[in-house]
């Protein structure tokens, strides 16, 4: 009985330090890329509090590997304990696991839901179309009746709520912009739409997630499907809408993405 | 025995060309037979004649009977049908694997040899994916090729994860561990494994007709439009469904109706109740995918709108039907080799399974909750749809079952003696990339989480951690545990070792920086990538290839220690099952002599009653 109880305290205080590691490892390294969108938010927190929630179910299940393995190990086989159930530990771990379900589903899960619900029902600053074909975006700003076939790049005005109105000529798309975490499907026949907020200036050269990435396999082009995104200050973006492209910005119009050289196309 | 029909004296197939070859020969006349009759439907029509993707189809439809009757079924079971006696396949030495056989035993080997070999093929297919994204820009395939590539690739080892435990365990050794002489409907589980070579070869051939480049998943309406290759994969889906219906019949009768004297419910061996359940999910949900399939194929050849929004289809109807389906499939992928794991950690660690009712609900819970969670591979549909919360509760569901095999595994080797023979370091490693697997799909059932996740590497490594670290593990952890049972023989156990630690860490190195990859901007089935993520690309791309190398050291042993290896004996581990009762291999009928079953499966007390003992002699 008392080697039963060692055994429970050492593992236990294993359990501890890896919890206490764990949560240092979790804090401390931040695994996801910079945000630069208000509803992304969301999508951040439900990330960060699930990561935090799993700390203890991890280090729990490897604290038993370990210490089993190096406290229980033998060369030859031999008849181990033969406990085949113990009664409170088993019902202790089923609803403990239905009450961390239970949590998980509430929150971080419905509460992010319900809070991108709401703010997706909010009245939007700016509309823009974005149609997929194969491979590229075509991106209309229906307020200033500007449409871009192809384009390279396109322009967001920073703290603007725009509302994406998303459909595909073709085959299924994906909106993506790592930066804002968000993503809803572009379906054919289907109109969708994404409300997304961008928080800071910022522009793919600085950043490769401020881009609007094809996520959906759509065929051969689909790795290279994506439209540079250059957030600016609202009045720069005015400016462009009223007037157009301005000088030394590539607004496309060669029809395609950069390939790069790399011949999606050479095997049609 | 009494109960076994004379044997006929005719023997077929023991000399001359192998059976599987006149099959091939046979399966050849019907695709062009089918091919024709196409041609002359069409031509009496008022068609042009030649229509390559409805010729393909009939005619495989054509081939696939041809086929089989050709390995042998026609006389093995065809005859029968005309009224003429039939005649068992059973040739001796290695032709015997080469056609319609009816031993459960030579047909588990044939699921096992074949699909360790597409394993292998679908492998090194992985080899070349990664060595196109060591760089970013063209490497070596190019975008089009890598596309068509990486669907071969998914849907050649999805081929795999479904069929290879069940089929060569659940063949071979389940119906020893409940003490039948075969399996309930021999001629079907025949049936079963050689509906494989066609779909399999159709697969393989696929790439001289361009590929498909839709992934395994061929979501139209892209599999609406792209290359011939698409309905070679609809086609196997279809054919290889049909072998895992059949198969589950089989699988299903067997555990209900042959289990010998003594073995009640609750004293059933936990792989057994895995692939009963395994079964129940293939019998209900695998004509689901075959229906959607099936519609892509006929909106392709026919001219069907099912899935054209522009004729009113709904392409993500698809999706729907698709995933009803393919969400189940995880489990089967999942579920037999999970029971493996709890077979073997009890064995090693000379304990009883620990909570033996629980994780035999958190089986029966995974496999309902399994049919109701599908929509959650589809949030980015309808990103904030109502429905959606729904899905994301079932789906989060789901982790109380699956943690019932966490609570029975660690409950299992606590306090036990943990004899680390090669099977169990595989059994543990199962406990740990599990828990990996596991846990990061709680992730992906967050609808908020999902959004940044759905489509990224993060899936990529989440699924390679379940369908790798779990079912191919338990895949290995089953081949090593009943190596010696099924050949005789025992395998070197230092090369297995280092097959298991090049594999453990090798597949830990590849697949864990993936979920980096997934958060910081990497999507899913791309060529290529942004250059700031190539450092980390490199660094799994050379992990990869490590890991790829393990099997290498696998294969080796595997071969070397059938051929050569030293004489195992009946029971090498010490296990109480029925397999080990009996001699290795076993005979033909499996038992010397009528098994009756007295004891729990896992009482490893020293004065424990054996769980089962041979009766011979007297009236049987």
């Amino acid at each position: 009985m008392d080697d039963r109880r060692r055994d429970l305290v050492m593992a236990g205080a294993l359990w501890i330090v890896f919890v206490v590691l764990g949560v240092l490892l979790v804090r401390n390294f931040d695994l996801l890329p910079a945000l630069r969108s208000e509803e992304g938010a969301e999508v951040d927190l439900a990330f960060n509090t699930l990561l935090l929630y799993t700390v203890p179910v991890f280090a729990f299940v490897l604290t038993v590997l370990v210490y089993a393995i190096f406290r229980w190990r033998v060369a030859d086989p031999e008849a181990g304990d033969q406990t085949r159930d113990v009664r409170a530990f088993s019902w202790g771990w089923f609803i403990v696991s239905a009450a961390l379900a239970t949590l998980i589903f509430f929150t971080p899960g419905l509460s992010g839901f319900l809070a991108l619900q709401s703010a997706s029902a909010q009245e939007p600053d700016l509309t823009i179309k974005l149609n997929g074909v194969q491979w590229h975006w075509d991106v209309e700003y229906p307020e200033a009746d500007m449409a871009l076939e192809a384009p390279r790049e396109i322009l967001l005005p920073v703290d603007r709520r725009i509302r994406f109105e998303l459909t595909s000529a073709d085959v299924i798309h994906a909106f993506w912009v790592p930066a804002f975490r968000l993503k809803q499907d572009a379906i054919p026949g289907e109109t969708t739409e994404l409300i997304v907020t961008p928080t800071e200036v910022s522009n793919f050269e600085d950043d490769s997630n401020v881009r609007l990435q094809c996520a959906e396999l759509c065929g051969t082009g689909h790795a290279r499907m994506f439209l540079r995104i250059r957030v600016v200050e609202p009045d720069e973006f005015d400016a462009w809408l009223a007037g157009g492209p301005m000088d030394g910005m590539d607004m496309g119009g060669d029809g395609e993405m950069d390939m790069g050289g790399d011949g999606a196309h050479d095997e049609g | 025995m009494a109960t076994t029909a004379p044997r006929l004296e005719r023997q077929i197939g023991a000399s001359g060309l192998p059976f599987a070859v006149r099959g091939l020969v046979w399966g050849l006349i019907g695709f062009v037979l089918g091919a024709l009759v196409t041609m002359l439907v069409r031509g009496l029509a008022g068609s042009p004649a030649w229509r390559t993707d409805q010729m393909v189809v009939i005619g495989f439809l054509f081939s696939v009977p041809s086929f089989v009757l050709g390995v042998g079924a026609w006389e093995t079971w065809g005859r029968g049908w005309v009224g003429l006696e039939t005649v068992d396949y059973d040739p001796p030495g290695w032709r015997q694997y080469f056609g319609f056989n009816l031993d459960h035993k030579v047909i588990g080997i044939q699921y096992l040899v074949t699909f360790i070999a597409v394993f292998i093929l679908a492998g090194a297919v992985a080899m070349l994916m990664r060595t196109e994204l060591m760089d970013p820009g063209r490497t070596v395939l190019g975008p089009a090729s890598f596309t068509r590539f990486m669907s071969l690739h998914g849907f050649l080892m999805v081929l795999v994860a479904v069929t290879a435990v069940p089929g060569a365990f659940g063949n071979y050794v389940m119906p020893i561990m409940v003490g039948a002489e075969d399996m309930a409907f021999p001629r079907l589980n025949a049936l079963s494994f050689w509906l494989w070579p066609p779909a399999v070869l159709l697969l393989l051939s696929s790439p001289f007709v361009g590929g498909w480049d839709s992934g395994w998943t061929g979501y139209p309406p892209l599999a609406s439009v792209n290359n011939l290759g698409q309905i070679f994969y609809a086609l196997a889906f279809v054919v290889g469904g049909l072998s895992s219906i059949v198969a589950s019949v089989n699988f299903l009768t067997t555990i209900v109706k042959m289990r010998t004297k003594g073995l009640t419910w609750n004293r059933l061996p936990i792989f057994v109740w895995s692939i009963l359940l395994t079964g129940a999910l293939s019998l209900f949900f695998t004509q689901s995918v075959a229906v959607a399939v099936t519609m892509v194929t006929l909106d392709r050849i026919f001219g069907a709108a099912f899935f054209d929004p522009l004729l009113g289809g709904a392409p993500v109807l698809y999706q729907h039907i698709f995933w009803f389906y393919s969400h189940p499939a995880v489990y089967v992928m999942v579920l037999p080799s999970l029971g493996v794991m709890l077979e073997i950690l009890p064995v090693f660690s000379r304990k009883p399974l620990f909570a033996y009712k629980w994780a035999v609900g958190g089986i029966i819970g995974i496999s309902v909750l399994s049919g109701v969670v599908w929509a959650h591979h589809m949030f980015t549909v309808s990103a904030l749809s109502d429905a959606n919360a729904g899905f994301m509760l079932s789906t989060e569901a789901i982790s109380v079952p699956t943690g019932l095999v966490f609570l029975s595994a660690i409950g299992t080797i606590w306090r036990g003696k943990l004899w680390m023979k090669v099977p169990m370091l595989f059994a543990l490693a199962m406990v740990f990339n599990f828990l990996i697997g596991g846990i990061t799909g709680v992730f992906l059932s967050d609808i908020p989480a999902d959004f940044q996740l759905q489509d990224t590497y993060w899936v990529v490594a989440h699924f390679h951690y379940t369908i790798v670290g779990a079912g191919i593990f338990g895949l290995f952890a089953g081949i090593y545990y009943w190596f010696p049972k099924i050949t005789g023989r025992m395998f070197d156990e230092r090369l297995a070792k280092v097959h298991f630690w090049m594999m453990f860490v090798g597949f830990n190195v590849t697949f864990l920086p993936m979920f980096w990859l997934g958060l910081n901007g990497m999507n899913r089935r791309i060529a290529d990538y942004q250059p700031d993520l190539a450092p980390v690309n490199l660094f799994v791309s050379l992990a990869g290839f490590f890991l790829g190398t393990s099997f290498l050291v696998f294969l080796w042993n595997f071969i070397v220690s059938w051929r050569n290896g030293p004489p195992a004996g009946s029971n090498p581990w010490g296990a109480r099952t029925l397999e080990w009762v009996t001699s290795s291999p076993p005979p033909k009928l499996n038992f010397d002599g009528e098994p009756e079953v007295l004891d729990d499966p896992y009482d490893f007390a020293p004065d424990a009653p054996p769980h089962a003992v041979l009766r011979t002699g007297g009236e049987r």
